[in-house]
């Protein structure tokens, strides 16, 4: 209700302008993006119909699609992309909601805490993953050392439970910062003279929480779960850094699978085929999402 | 008088309780990381493991220094990421400027459209982009990393400038345009002065994402003078001769230009996200 | 205006670029570039090349060989580097031709050349071809078919027997040439084996608790990864009379006999008498070995180049670089031994090349020839080998003191002799092989795991693959 009125404001400019509307300046953006971003998309997904070998393109029809679906290791990378996702979105969300409104109390400390905290979302995957395995490795991983005695000398970093734990925790380490910079944006808009009445009026701050804030911030929690789970969906880099997809398959999620297929075992048309299949994925996601969430 | 002053107190210790926490759980692994790079060698495998080195050493930034990260990683990431980032940033100027301003017929599909390739999977266009690349004679280049760059960030970088232009009252501009000035003329004399801290917050978060970016840079890049930093990093943790007090130096080394960059911009940029710089 | 201006060039900057993207279309052949580089010295032929002028049809001189591997010659920072750094002027020299040397991650030269080729982009003229990953060039149609040059060239009839078989494909045709030959065997520190080193699986076992007791791990290794199914698992497999593929290439791993393998790597992680780092990725495997915290170590001829800093359990240091091996094994606190074998079984050791191939695509074919042929004189060969922790593969240079007067390059040719190569899986020959490293590995750490059910359902779907 609040953001349409605010976020509108061309329907004053609408009528004046109408003669001057300078479209023409969305041409860098949208010849870019057509050229470097849609082209070689749809090229890809030629490619995922055909079997590309010595340099050559055979048609298959949809024979790719057909080697995916009878693929059981699609099938565990699904299922392991539905846990690390899921992990990662709740705790992304919920953990990002409770700093959010924490920084909003706004004291003393809060500009170093949000320093503190954005830290790790400059650091590159790649760095990341080597941190955490790091800090994981069997014998010398300071962490994996301290948890020893309490976990049998059980090397989290080789065992199926344990990488997918740590691959979540670093991917919620580095994601955290984004989810509640995105919230706390969402709070800045709700008026502390709102709280305040509120308060006057005796609600109390739970009860404040689920009148006042929620209503405001459910858009923004639509786009914080959108992207949240897209990123989760498609997170390879520091997956990739900190476990390879191993131990076995153990953190093979579809996108690790996808790199795999296309980077190591040199099938581009499957690759194809599979990047295909996860934009599908995606789409049905965000379509439910924003059913679901839109009422 | 609401709240009694012993629930503020309680409030004020989970507070700063709950965010130190957090600071610490997010510094952690950088700060261990520091230090591993500060030890020697032989300290970097030692049974118990120790947090601080037992003797502080510049062995593992001195192997850093003269490997190729000096010579051509750093040099190009900063190259690549920075030029991308300025182009990404005009071009979504102006695109966001005329989605937050003007409606035309389509303009919402058309958002929602640029927004709906976040959804396509980073790696789906490996093969077509090499292709592209080989096909333009740009393979191991900065222009094409930049190209590719531009076109991967621009949706993201609408996006939050979209919110930047919406949080800009429009009255100035319709005082402007009733003196005759054109759009543009309008765009860049009255909007961008007062977007600035918008452009920049979304000039860093693109610098700063692209600064790290790995996969393109890795299915691209064959040459080792073309090479950016965490693709060299990636080899540097791939080789068979593991050397962790260097590994975590490069880690150091790479992450430290982007934090310097973070503390020299860090009164706009977390004032721009104060005020809601990422919205829905 | 002029702001105008400024915003309109770059757009039209960027129209030229779509029109040149949309011109050149995706079917556009790669031209192949040829640095023009003035040729030094062309004619000047030297004492090591003897044999390769002839060979050279009097056609146009190449001027320049481009080369992927793995060594940076551009910053050398590991010895392998510096050697090689070293050697290309000789190079140069000798073949009259400006080298260029690309140097690519061990784990990405295989991906990078396959894209390359598929692609149409600029591959090298040479490229480091690791004959583990033969069946995947093979499979993709990567390499260009050399069989008539290979069986006309100076240095053919030197070849140790049975190297050609490295480079050999199912259809007889030979895509590669094989520079120097490498295999799996164990490093061990014998003051923890008072009674000698352990043969069979079985007794590695029996011995194992003890050292458990005093403290270290009774083995270490890698079985992760395309590399530890080749070097740690299949040798194994093998050795119990098992196998991967048959002659077909068909998948028959869900053997009995891979039972036992995996059983036994089950029995070692759930002991304690190998770390669990075994099966994760990477190479963290061998700290454990190099810091005298495990008695043995599941590796290879190459691992000699790897292997340092060296910390022997008595404490002793060895820090000599590439050396440090040699060091150590001349002090007698290091040992060699042959691969473990099953229980009543004789000992596998697997082999493979690495070699030079010369990519689909390559028109500059003289200049890789002139550089094949100049690499396969004995001191070149024997220097890459050396560097490489191989066993040259050219007759001569095997008769260089390092090979021939060294104790622990004696014990490399020893077990090289007896070796066998992998099974002969061409097509998907990376998805397979990982495929069942994936498989072992989470039957090794899941002791609830039926082992055939799972080997068996790997297998199917691997027989089902294309």
């Amino acid at each position: 209700m609040v953001s349409n009125d605010t976020i509108n404001p061309l329907v004053s400019l609408k009528r004046k302008s109408y003669l001057r509307k300078p479209l023409w300046l969305l041409s860098p953006a949208l010849i870019t993006l057509l050229v470097i971003q849609i082209y070689p998309t749809l090229y890809s997904y030629y490619l995922s119909l055909g079997r590309i070998k010595g340099g050559k393109y055979t048609f298959v029809g949809l024979r790719n699609y057909a080697r995916i679906l009878q693929n059981s290791d699609f099938y565990q990378s699904l299922s392991k992309t539905a846990v690390y996702t899921l992990f990662f979105l709740i705790i992304c969300i919920g953990f990002g909601l409770i700093l959010a409104l924490l920084f909003n109390r706004r004291n003393r400390l809060t500009p170093l805490y949000m320093a503190c905290i954005f830290i790790p979302s400059i650091l590159s995957e790649v760095v990341s993953g080597t941190m955490w395995s790091w800090m994981f490795q069997q014998t010398y991983g300071i962490i994996q050392v301290a948890l020893n005695p309490f976990i049998n000398n059980f090397s989290l970093l080789s065992r199926p439970a344990g990488a997918m734990a740590i691959v979540i925790a670093a991917s919620i380490w580095k994601h955290l910062s984004f989810t509640s910079l995105l919230f706390l944006g969402a709070l800045q808009t709700v008026p502390r003279e709102v709280y305040e009445s509120a308060a006057l009026d005796g609600a109390t701050s739970w009860k404040s929480f689920w009148k006042i804030t929620m209503p405001i911030i459910r858009p923004t929690m639509l786009v914080a779960i959108l992207l949240t789970s897209i990123r989760g969906i498609n997170a390879l880099g520091l997956i990739l850094a900190t476990t390879k997809g191993g131990p076995g398959a153990a953190t093979m999620t579809t996108a690790v699978y996808l790199y795999r297929t296309a980077w190591q075992f040199g099938d581009f048309g499957m690759a194809a085929a599979l990047s295909v299949v996860m934009f599908v994925i995606n789409v049905i996601l965000a379509v439910v999402y924003i059913r679901l969430l839109r009422k | 008088m609401v709240r009694s002053k012993y629930q503020k107190v309680f409030d004020n210790i989970v507070t700063h309780g709950v965010l130190g926490f957090f600071s610490i759980f997010m510094l952690f692994p950088v700060i261990y990381s520091l230090m591993t790079s500060l030890k020697n060698k032989g300290d970097v495998l030692t049974l118990p493991p120790t947090f601080f080195p037992p003797e502080w050493t510049l062995e593992g930034y001195q192997i850093v220094l003269k490997s190729d990260l000096i010579r051509y990683y750093l040099p190009n990431s900063a190259i690549n990421s920075f030029v991308a980032a300025i182009i990404t940033v005009v071009f979504a100027t102006l695109a966001s400027y005329v989605f937050s301003r003007f409606k035309f017929r389509g303009s919402r599909l058309l958002e929602l459209s640029i927004l709906g390739l976040f959804m396509i999977p980073g790696l789906t266009n490996l093969v077509s982009y090499y292709r592209l690349a080989t096909d333009l004679g740009l393979l191991n280049t900065h222009t094409v990393m930049i190209m590719v760059y531009t076109a991967a960030e621009l949706p993201f970088a609408i996006w939050i400038l979209r919110a930047f232009f919406d949080a800009i009252p429009i009255e100035l501009e319709e005082a402007a345009q009733i003196d005759g000035c054109t759009s543009l003329q309008i765009l860049w004399n009255v909007t961008l002065p007062l977007a600035i801290p918008g452009l920049f917050t979304a000039f860093l978060l693109i610098m700063v994402y692209l600064w790290n970016e790995f996969l393109f840079a890795v299915v691209l890049l064959s040459n080792n003078s073309a090479r950016t930093a965490p693709v060299g990093l990636y080899e540097f943790q791939t080789t068979f001769d593991i050397a962790y007090h260097a590994l975590n130096a490069a880690s150091i080394v790479i992450l430290l230009p982007m934090v310097i960059l973070f503390i020299l911009g860090r009164k706009v940029f977390f004032s721009a996200m104060m005020e809601g710089a990422l919205k829905g | 205006m002029s702001k105008q201006y400024k915003i309109f060039m770059i757009f039209s900057m960027l129209v030229v670029v779509a029109m040149m993207a949309a011109a050149c279309g995706p079917a556009a052949p790669a031209t192949q570039e040829a640095p023009a580089a003035a040729p030094t010295k062309a004619e000047a032929p030297t004492a090591e090349q003897p044999a390769a002028e002839p060979t050279l049809p009097e056609v146009e001189k190449p001027t320049s060989v481009t080369l992927w591997t793995q060594l940076n010659t551009d910053t050398p920072a590991s010895a392998r580097d510096k050697i090689f750094a070293a050697m290309l002027p000789d190079i140069e020299k000798a073949t009259g031709m400006k080298v260029q040397n690309i140097n690519q991650p061990y784990d990405q030269l295989d991906a990078k050349l396959n894209l390359a080729v598929q692609a149409g982009g600029d591959v090298p003229d040479i490229f480091e071809v690791n004959t583990n990953t033969f069946g995947f060039h093979y499979a993709n149609g990567n390499l260009q078919d050399i069989t008539e040059y290979v069986k006309s060239a100076p240095w053919y009839d030197q070849l140790t027997p049975n190297a050609l078989q490295n480079c050999t494909g199912p259809d007889g045709k030979i895509y590669c040439v094989p520079a120097m030959l490498r295999t799996n065997l164990i490093y061990y520190y014998p003051e923890l084996f008072p009674n000698g080193y352990p043969k069979t699986t079985d007794e590695l076992l029996a011995d194992a608790p003890r050292l458990k007791k005093e403290g270290y791990f009774a083995i270490t290794g890698k079985i992760s990864e395309v590399f530890g199914a080749q070097f740690s698992l299949y040798p194994l497999v093998k050795s119990f009379g098992g196998s991967f593929a048959d002659a077909d290439g068909k998948i028959v791993w869900a053997s009995p006999e891979t039972v036992k393998v995996v059983e036994f790597f089950r029995e070692l992680v759930a002991q304690g008498y190998a770390p669990e780092s075994i099966a994760a990725a990477g190479f963290d495997n061998q700290t454990p070995f190099m810091t005298g915290k495990a008695g043995s170590f599941m590796a290879g001829s190459w691992s000699y180049a790897f292997l340092n800093p060296l910390e022997t359990p008595g404490g002793q240091k060895f820090d000599d670089g590439a050396a440090s091996i040699e060091n150590a094994l001349n002090a007698g606190v290091l040992e060699i031994a042959p691969p473990l074998a099953a229980p009543g079984k004789g000992s596998v050791s697997v082999s493979d090349a690495r070699a030079w191939g010369i990519p689909l695509g390559v028109e500059n074919i003289e200049a890789a020839k002139a550089y094949i042929n100049f690499v396969m004189t004995a001191k070149p060969n024997a220097d890459l080998a050396y560097m490489f922790g191989c066993v040259p593969t050219v007759a001569e240079a095997l008769k260089d003191p390092r090979y021939a007067e060294s104790k622990y390059w004696t014990g490399v040719r020893s077990v090289l002799e007896g070796s066998i190569p992998m099974d002969p899986i061409t097509d998907n020959y990376d998805q397979i092989v990982l495929k069942f490293a994936d498989t072992v590995v989470t039957l090794v750490l899941n002791p609830d795991a039926d082992i055939l059910a799972g080997l068996q359902k790997a297998q199917e779907e691997m027989n089902n693959l294309k």
